[in-house]
């Protein structure tokens, strides 16, 4: 227990300014260009055969349904949705109700440790904006929302709107969205068009049943659809899943890059030049997946980038994002970190979600307890973290429940022994309250001091004939004498 | 047919936990959340009767053609 334990080195956030962005060897076709960091105009892109599958609209469906790659491609917001089971749904809900679905690309990308979604909209906004279209060709879909809070984001869609709208076939609108955790979610983006209140919605029904104006509405993430766009075009990536990694840590800068699925997790990160251990040491360091969402992971030799992967780890890819921890010892304040983010940024509406965050974070801090602090079903410290480990699944309209679920079962499951001396560790040094100390002594003193001050004030007592205070003191005062 | 708890809404009476108890399971601060078991015909009647009880109406019946993705 050394005092270093105490002190939480920062989470290094990446900006898409300074993030490197580069293709692994041998991944051509995907939604990178040649040169990934110059940003690709109108011209370029219709000289790369951009758009050229939205000439006939009526084949687009039957385009994508006879693409293998379509039929393979989960979503890259974090749930991994199959892309096309929801346009299918969507589909099918839009006969169903004889409404026309809506289709919208989420470039909200809430994740603080994930730029893949800024950089695609800042530098290919074009793609992103085909798939867009193609997928509202594919459900029929006269309506189109782009929902972003990124400012420049925003305006390089924009323009590609502006440039595009002849070719698009829908009208296409930009929604903003807010700059918070929650507001990528699904059923938040369908509230914020609507009400403008980014916070989800319990489901089901789910948006492809139910979604804007009560139509069934595909979200998809701009990644998603940049690849939808991608399938069509000349010369492709291969059917194989292909991924954009956000990889950020405190030993390099922060960078992206398009990698094949099953590629080891060790070999990436050394490319990058965030591994700096040996291979056989490489297990001592740790990642934390997924975005705030995936849980604490070693990087064990096995660990290879897929969602099947990490999930057997433990843990979860979701936007595939992954923040390197270099050292064992910081795994704990780094989660620390990930728990008082969680405790402060919920959506503020299910009573478990603002529960379990406040209280996994006052386990894993030593700050005070908070306010309204109830003591829950008992037992100690790691009775209860194991515990919740496995019960807040599910107990949310959203899934940051699950994602503190996974932090601490994660962390159980290959942290241990760090976990429980972070915890004990954070119950002794603990501070008993928040409130500042009071300075009774000189209080009680001045107090006093002010009383021996200020001689009482002599009250009149009207005296009865025997000397004593009448019993009818207002007929008394009336019939008192006033002394001349 | 399943139910489910909106947690937005549950404010933990914990009436529907008393009711049927195999559908509804409390958290450690007395938040309701369905446990996603199939309703058999002989615990409809509990379970509707559950749904009618709760003060803030956060239990709803889910369609079997609902898709519940979390």
């Amino acid at each position: 227990m050394t005092e270093s334990a105490t002190i939480a080195p920062t989470i290094r956030l990446g900006s898409v300014d300074t993030t490197r962005v580069q293709a692994w060897p041998g991944i051509v076709g995907g939604v990178l260009a040649d040169d990934p960091d110059r940003f690709e105009d109108f011209e370029t892109y219709r000289g790369r055969g951009g758009y050229d599958a939205l000439s006939s609209p009526d084949l687009i469906c039957q385009r994508l349904s006879a693409n293998p790659s379509v039929h393979a491609l989960h979503g890259r917001g974090g749930a991994s949705y199959p892309y096309w089971r929801k346009v299918v749904a969507a589909r099918a809900a839009g006969i169903e109700q004889r409404l026309a679905p809506v289709v919208a690309a989420n470039g909200a990308e809430g994740e603080p440790l994930s730029v893949k979604d800024r950089y695609l909209m800042r530098h290919r906004p074009h793609l992103v904006l085909d798939g867009l279209a193609l997928s509202a060709a594919a459900v029929g879909a006269e309506h189109a929302y782009v929902y972003v809070a990124d400012e420049l984001s925003r305006r390089a869609m924009e323009k590609a709107i502006y440039e595009a709208s002849g070719l698009l076939g829908c009208n296409v609108k930009i929604a903003i969205a807010q700059d918070t955790y929650v507001a990528g979610e699904s059923s938040a983006l369908v509230r914020s068009v609507q009400t403008g209140t980014a916070r989800p919605v319990d489901g089901p029904p789910r948006p492809h049943h139910v979604g804007i104006g009560s139509v069934p509405t595909v979200v998809s993430n701009v990644e998603t659809l940049a690849r939808v766009a991608r399938s069509l075009q000349p010369a492709p990536a291969a059917d194989d899943e292909v991924f954009l990694v956000t990889i950020s840590g405190p030993a390099a800068e922060s960078a992206v890059v398009e990698v094949p699925q099953g590629l080891s997790v060790a070999e990436l990160l050394r490319s990058v030049g965030h591994l700096a251990a040996p291979p056989e040491k490489a297990a001592s360091t740790a990642v934390l997946a997924g975005g705030f969402f995936g849980g604490v992971l070693p990087v064990a030799t096995d660990l290879v980038v897929s969602w099947d992967s990490f999930a057997q780890h433990g843990g979860g890819l979701g936007c595939a994002s992954l923040y390197v921890i270099p050292d064992v010892d910081d795994v704990m304040p780094v989660a620390a970190q990930v728990a008082t983010y969680y405790a402060h940024n919920t959506a503020g509406q299910c009573r478990t979600c603002l529960n379990a965050t406040r209280d996994v974070a006052h386990h894993l801090t030593n700050e005070a307890p908070p306010t309204g602090h109830i003591k829950s079903l008992g037992g100690d410290a790691m009775e209860e973290i194991t515990r919740w480990g496995t019960q807040l699944v599910g107990r949310g309209a959203c899934a940051v429940p699950d994602g503190v679920a996974l932090l601490l079962s994660s962390l159980l499951l290959h942290y241990p022994d760090q976990l429980a001396a972070h915890v004990e560790l954070m119950a002794a040094t603990r501070r008993t309250s928040a409130l500042l100390p009071v300075r009774q002594a000189e209080w009680k003193s001045h107090t006093k001091a002010m009383a021996e001050a200020i001689p009482p004030v002599p009250v009149p007592v009207a005296a009865g004939a025997d000397g004593l205070p009448s019993a009818d003191p207002v007929q008394e005062f009336e019939t008192m004498e006033v002394p001349s | 047919m399943k139910v489910r708890v909106d947690p937005a809404q549950c404010r933990g009476y914990g009436i529907c936990h008393e009711l049927a108890e195999r559908h509804f399971n409390p958290d450690d601060w007395g938040l309701v959340q369905s446990t996603g078991e199939e309703v058999e015909s002989h615990e409809v009647a509990a379970v509707q009767n559950a749904i009618a009880s709760c003060p803030y109406g956060a239990i709803r019946w889910v369609r079997p053609n609902e898709l519940v993705t979390h």
